[in-house]
């Protein structure tokens, strides 16, 4: 390979910043497309085949965690059952004072639900690639979510027929974040295999090890959705900010199927 | 290495990648295929993997890289260039050894460099995590990768009749 090195080196180098110029600048991601549509559907099915393996895999060795769990999920249930008929009166109470009020109506959202084909995991970017892109009318700046609103990550390139995302791991993301029921409000940043950071959060604030972190709202993305929990709290004697790490909540769960909130 | 043996590795640790993406993602610290493109720069001297698949690889590999397209490629080609310039003044040995081992983590995180200067020019600048679970995590994937360089470039010498 050496043979002529310095020759091919140039010709290669010439040929892959032509291919980023056509690619990036000129054809809208036409070859990036054309090769991810291929592979798109056998690395679907693929992936939906390993991930229902690991989750059966995964629910053998979990039996006994299980039955506990359903235990605790029914009596959940039947305690948010008796919620949600509280919570329809208030809706109804709520819509009735807005209309009266003539309050502007909180932000809706149009939800697609999207496969993740493939994932990428190195020692610096965390990312995902989803079956839909511009098709569905997906644009970058989305927030992709699991149920329950747990924050997976932010569309960031979109395709015609799929898209990237940035994990809330990934490094090259930051959230307007606040802790739930307080006023605390920081910025969380990923942090790859170590889940996230939350900075600018001063000393004097009393913040806890397993209090919730969502998101403000503040920062375009949609606000309470649940980014994860704090697991360590550390003062910093030499800086004016707390060092908190927050466990990200879709570390739990499996990546399967997830959904992109699109603002209407 | 022969190109079809380059190209069978490369189907192979794209495949690994994908099963470990989805089963154990937190033994992904490194990027295999970078270590392997590396391993076989650095260390291959019978000359038989063509640079033009060399390059054709690596740019499908960085249709799947999560980046913009072109990063890996270019980082990848400044790395390579990098070890051809330290082969022209330093003498190394082409043999798989703990030098060599040496030789591709410090190469691999020169890449790692290289990708957070290049990653958005000037904008966000991702400097490589330096800590020591990630540094072994790396040399234990040079190690394997190693392995499988030297298993499959052992090539039978069969004597002419």
């Amino acid at each position: 390979m050496k043979n002529g090195f310095v020759k091919n080196f140039l010709i290669a180098l010439a040929t892959v910043i032509l291919l980023v110029f056509f690619n990036n600048y000129w054809s809208g991601q036409f070859l990036k497309n054309s090769v991810l549509a291929v592979f798109k559907k056998p690395l679907v099915v693929s992936s939906s085949f390993l991930h229902q393996t690991k989750r059966r895999v995964v629910s053998w060795f979990n039996t006994g965690e299980l039955l506990r769990q359903n235990q605790t999920l029914k009596e959940e249930n039947r305690q948010l059952a008796s919620v949600n008929l509280k919570i329809y009166e208030l809706e109804k109470e709520n819509d009735f004072l807005r209309k009266e009020l003539d309050v502007v109506q909180r932000k809706n959202f149009k939800v697609s639900l999207a496969r993740v084909f493939h994932q990428k995991f190195d020692g610096q970017f965390q990312t995902s690639l989803i079956d839909i892109g511009d098709n569905e009318g997906i644009k970058p700046g989305m927030p992709v979510i699991f149920d329950g609103e747990v924050l997976y990550g932010v569309i960031k390139d979109v395709y015609p027929t799929s898209a990237l995302v940035y994990l809330i791991t990934d490094p090259r993301v930051t959230l307007s974040v606040k802790i739930k029921d307080s006023e605390i409000m920081g910025r969380s940043r990923g942090e790859l295999k170590d889940g996230l950071s939350l900075e600018l959060v001063a000393n004097q604030e009393d913040v806890q090890a397993g209090e919730t972190v969502m998101t403000s709202g503040l920062d375009g993305l949609p606000s309470a959705l649940l980014v994860g929990k704090i697991i360590t709290v550390r003062e910093n004697r030499e800086g004016i900010f707390k060092e908190i790490k927050i466990e990200p909540e879709f570390k739990s769960l499996l990546v399967d199927r997830v959904f992109v909130l699109k603002l209407l | 290495m022969s190109n079809s043996r380059f190209i069978s590795v490369s189907i192979g640790i794209f495949l690994t990648e994908f099963i470990l993406s989805i089963f154990w993602p937190f033994l992904l610290r490194a990027d295999l295929f970078i270590i392997f493109a590396l391993a076989v720069f650095f260390l291959d001297h019978t000359h038989k993997t063509s640079f033009a698949v060399f390059i054709s690889i690596a740019i499908v590999f960085d249709f799947w890289s999560g980046s913009h397209f072109g990063n890996l490629t270019l980082t990848l080609l400044v790395t390579i260039l990098a070890i051809f310039l330290t082969k022209k003044v330093v003498l190394i040995d082409n043999r798989v050894n703990f030098s060599a081992l040496l030789w591709l983590t410090g190469f691999y995180y020169f890449h790692l460099l290289i990708k957070g200067i290049l990653y958005n020019l000037g904008r966000q600048f991702i400097f490589p995590k330096l800590s020591f679970i990630d540094l072994m995590e790396t040399v234990l994937w040079i190690l394997v990768i190693l392995i499988v360089y030297t298993r499959v470039s052992y090539e039978k010498r069969v004597s002419h009749f």
